[in-house]
């Protein structure tokens, strides 16, 4: 344990003195801080008149009452500014206005823009008030009073949902996040391990290292090591996003997607926690063990290439089963009880569909069990491996060393 | 203290590198481990270490199987390495840590060898700054710096200018003179035929000839080479 711990401080003061790991962790707080403050910036220079306001050209034919349809115009683009003018498509060829429309007439309408962008949807929007507005003056035409017309229009309807299960629209976001985090921090700190493991052996380190302390401790070691700084790089990100929320929360809160982010429940948050930390580990072990198997820092690489394809390939089967929707699909549920896969498909699933406890705390369990197994199995890998040195050890040399360790 | 390997077997798949290795070392004596590459030297060392069982035999000290809580193993590999981006002092602190040093004695030890052999001044650069010859007294120091009881020294003074060489030398004996059991692994029988008391030589497996150094020079009337040329090359 003594050493465990010695073993732990060691790897942790490599990552904390890491010029690199401190100022990727640095960026991402200060990209976190600028984005989250965007709105704020923004609004500042809207006052200054930086920006300006988005102007918003309309024409209509001869006979046609211009204050009618600029009011119409200026209800349904809210923050434009709609200018009458006898000639739109001039003002938005000279740049003095964003967009403009020429009303021919009650079915009738021209739309003036520079450029279609890939996000324009200001087009339809004035189809829609002009269609609305035809259908509100035929129903006057045919008799109707205009309150009537507009209770035609209208009709007040209420939808009531009554959700038996879990709120997909809400935990979508949660579970994709959780996914990509996973996903990342275990490519990034995994490779970490196994370099590090590659780069002690190539030094010829590992010959005292390997008289002087338990394998077990030393894997044990490196690998918490590993997935403590990757956890503290998480929480300086998702910390320092959480507190500049909360800063600009009035700005933030009005954009659904940031809000839901901070909202997730603590059930979940715990499961994903708990998934996030073993789904880490048990890759992190098995990088451990294949970075003590290579002679050389270059051949981690081609090394880690099946730990990788695995793990790809789960997460392409979870971020596909995400989009599909049908996320208790038989691939699913299988992946959510195997341990190299559960950590994503588990926490997919409960996040997105409701799972029986016993499911989750079977998929736990095992996970659990297997995060030991693996890492006493990696331990043994890595006493063996460290002293083959030379060409890359085969699979049934290296069943050979294990029975050897 | 008494350093005894009884009857040490271990197979490597189907070759068997060590067919019944027996030979056993003083406190106060240095004792040459002879033999030529593949002999089995190494694996002997890791065996004696811990870092893998035997198939069968046993390590013993004063007549009980070894335990390495209470026994301190002091280990320069021939294959020489450590952490060149680290600062000296953190990994020298590191690795009298994991022999089970407390901090502050460890620090003060590594101070104290770093200046017995004239490292004080590089304490706290990155060991990758420093020249081979440099690097190898750093090594020495993560051998000696949690005073080990049993000291293994494997080829200790390859890549030394002749100064360093002076300097180790004085140090070995300094630890000779102190008690301790030195197990002096080399080819340079100049430093054998200094140093050790007693020579066991590694032949195909297990020990051709031991005894003390003199004795067995004046028996077979030979120096220490032509004795190791002799013992050591018709079995391979």
């Amino acid at each position: 344990m003594k050493q465990f711990k010695t073993i732990l401080g060691f790897e942790l003061t490599n990552y904390f003195q890491n010029k690199v790991f401190l100022g990727v962790t640095l960026f991402l707080v200060i990209t976190i801080a600028v984005v989250t403050n965007l709105p704020g910036i923004i609004s500042a220079f809207s006052d200054s008149g930086v920006f300006g306001e988005d102007t918003i050209a309309l024409s209509v034919a001869d006979g046609l009452d211009g204050e009618y349809y600029k009011a119409l115009f200026s209800s349904a683009f809210e923050g434009s500014t709609i200018v009458i003018t006898g000639d739109a498509e001039a003002m938005v060829q000279s740049g003095d206005a964003s967009c403009g429309f020429y009303v021919d007439g009650e079915q009738n309408l021209r739309y003036f823009v520079p450029n279609i962008t890939l996000t324009d949807t200001r087009g339809y929007t004035a189809l829609e008030v002009m269609r609305s507005a035809a259908q509100f003056t035929g129903l006057l035409k045919s008799g109707v009073s205009p309150d009537e017309a507009a209770a035609i229009l209208n009709p007040d309807i209420e939808l009531e949902t009554v959700n038996l299960g879990v709120d997909q629209t809400q935990n979508y976001l949660y579970t994709y996040v959780m996914v990509i985090a996973l996903y990342m921090v275990i490519l990034i700190y995994g490779q970490m391990v196994a370099s590090a493991v590659a780069a002690e052996k190539s030094s010829r380190c590992m010959e005292v290292l390997i008289t002087s302390a338990d394998p077990v401790a030393m894997m044990f070691g490196k690998v918490i090591a590993a997935g403590a700084a990757g956890l503290f790089q998480l929480v300086a990100v998702f910390g320092s996003g959480f507190f500049f929320f909360n800063l600009n929360r009035g700005a933030l809160e009005s954009i659904p997607i940031v809000g839901s982010l901070f909202d997730i429940p603590l059930e979940l948050l715990i499961y994903m926690i708990i998934y996030f930390i073993l789904g880490f580990f048990i890759y992190a072990f098995l990088y451990g063990a294949v970075g003590s198997m290579v002679s050389k820092v270059e051949e981690v690489g081609s090394a880690i290439l099946p730990v990788n394809f695995s793990f790809i390939i789960v997460y392409i089967i979870v971020i596909f089963s995400l989009s599909s929707g049908s996320i208790d699909n038989i691939a699913m549920k299988v992946c959510s009880f195997f341990p190299l896969t559960s950590s994503m498909a588990m926490f997919a699933r409960i996040a997105l569909s409701s799972v029986p406890l016993w499911e989750k705390l079977t998929s736990v369990a095992i996970l659990a069990v297997s995060v030991f197994g693996v890492g006493v199995l990696s331990a043994k890998i890595y006493r063996a491996g460290v002293l083959l040195y030379g060409v890359k050890p085969t699979i049934p040399q290296i069943i050979k060393a294990l029975r050897r360790a | 203290m008494v350093l005894t390997l009884k009857n040490i077997r271990k197979s490597f798949g189907e070759k068997e590198v060590l067919k019944g290795f027996t030979f056993s070392a003083e406190s106060g004596e240095a004792l040459g481990i002879l033999g030529r590459n593949g002999a089995g030297k190494t694996t002997t060392i890791r065996i004696l270490m811990g870092v893998f069982p035997a198939d069968s035999g046993e390590v013993l000290v004063d007549g009980k199987p070894i335990d390495y809580a209470k026994t301190g193993i002091g280990y320069l590999p021939e294959e020489r390495g450590l952490y060149p981006k680290k600062k000296i002092i953190d990994q020298l602190t590191y690795f009298a840590r994991l022999k089970g040093m407390e901090k502050a004695d460890a620090v003060k030890s590594i101070d104290r060898w770093l200046e017995r052999l004239g490292m004080s001044e590089h304490r706290n650069q990155e060991l990758g700054t420093l020249s081979k010859g440099n690097q190898q007294k750093i090594q020495l120091v993560t051998a000696l710096a949690h005073d080990p009881d049993i000291i293994i020294l494997d080829e200790p003074f390859s890549g030394l200018d002749p100064v360093n060489a002076i300097l180790l030398k004085d140090v070995v004996k300094e630890e000779i003179a102190l008690g301790k059991i030195v197990l002096f692994s080399s080819h340079q029988m100049n430093y054998v035929e200094e140093f050790c008391s007693s020579i066991v030589i590694l032949n195909g497996g297990e020990a051709v000839l031991q005894g003390k150094t003199d004795e067995l020079m004046r028996e077979h009337g030979k120096n220490l080479t032509d004795l190791f040329v002799e013992y050591a090359s018709d079995r391979i």
